[in-house]
């Protein structure tokens, strides 16, 4: 750069620049700028495509999220409901002398009416032979 | 360099296939002129590295977008200032900002660095320059270095003539004052 004529008093009449760059520094520095830049384009795609995806990754986090607890909560409740129902159905079903536990069948095996024995006998032994093999066992070494 | 006209060189620009061409072109014309105003600013070699750098980038990035309404040397001007003091801001934020402290800092920048010549006067010069009001420094740079014509800096920096006058007038009183003082 070359002096110029200065106007201000206390310095010298030529304007001089005191600051040097290093040597070749404005040959190759349009290279390093567009190096720089294609840098920087290459940092602003990636970013740009993160800030891209960001809004579907968030909404699959979320529905994944939900999708878990909505499965928890319905596990808990069709757990609950279905220990309810089978005491419900086996209470009614007994109620209703639709089933009979294996006591009552028991005690009518061990009646002396020997009439209802024999018609009880063969489906006494049905029932238990198709619920129970322990008792059916008992059953056949009496 | 081919010899087009800045005019020129923002179409070539905005031709996908001429765009790098052009830019260089660009480049090779204002980027000696930029470094130095950045320079200036700054004091330091690497940091006026950093402040065109970062200009060169913003050119890039917006010129496409540029309406020739404004030359394109006052713009490219008015990115390299805002540049230069926003790193001048950042480096003030963590080093102190008071003049003791800059003056301090400046003499300690300028002593070590390898790429000023300059003599005893010199460095005092650019101590006053550094003492200034950020915008009398700047109005202070391109008035006597750069020997911007009012009206020009004016566009470059949007403050009117008249404000222009009595800042650069103000700087030198401080100046030709820090001189004779110090």
């Amino acid at each position: 750069m070359k002096a110029e004529k200065s106007e201000i008093k206390g310095l010298p009449d030529r304007k001089e620049n005191p600051f040097r760059v290093p040597d070749g520094y404005f040959d190759n520095l349009s290279d390093r700028v567009m190096d720089r830049i294609r840098m920087t384009e290459e940092q602003n795609v990636n970013s740009s495509r993160k800030i891209y995806l960001r809004p579907y990754l968030s909404l699959a986090a979320s529905i994944s999220g939900l999708a878990l607890v909505v499965y928890i909560v319905m596990q808990s409740i069709v757990g609950s409901r279905d220990t309810a129902f089978s005491s419900l159905d086996i209470s009614v079903l007994e109620s209703n002398g639709i089933i009979q536990d294996e006591l009552i069948v028991a005690e009518s095996y061990t009646s002396d009416d020997e009439a209802s024995y024999s018609e009880w006998e063969e489906d006494a032994i049905n029932y238990l032979a198709s619920n129970d093999a322990e008792l059916y066992n008992l059953l056949e070494s009496n | 360099m081919p010899d087009l006209s800045d005019k020129e060189i923002l179409e070539q620009f905005r031709d996908p296939g001429q765009k790098e061409a052009a830019f260089r072109i660009l480049l090779a014309r204002y980027q000696e002129r930029l470094y130095w105003h950045c320079r200036r600013l700054v004091t330091s070699h690497d940091d006026a590295d950093d402040a065109l750098q970062n200009t060169l980038i913003k050119v890039w990035g917006n010129l496409d977008k540029f309406r020739a309404d404004s030359g394109l040397y006052t713009w490219l001007f008015r990115i390299a200032t805002n540049e230069s003091l926003t790193l001048l801001k950042q480096k003030n934020k963590y080093n102190g900002s008071d003049d003791r402290e800059i003056d301090e800092r400046v003499t300690e920048n300028l002593s070590a660095d390898e790429y000023f010549d300059g003599d005893e006067l010199q460095l005092k010069l650019q101590k006053a320059i550094q003492s200034l009001p950020e915008k009398q420094r700047v109005v202070f740079n391109l008035k006597y270095y750069e020997e911007m014509k009012y009206e020009e800096m004016s566009r470059v920096l949007k403050t009117s003539e008249g404000a222009l006058k009595a800042s650069y007038h103000h700087a030198v009183k401080k100046i030709e004052k820090y001189l004779k003082d110090e």
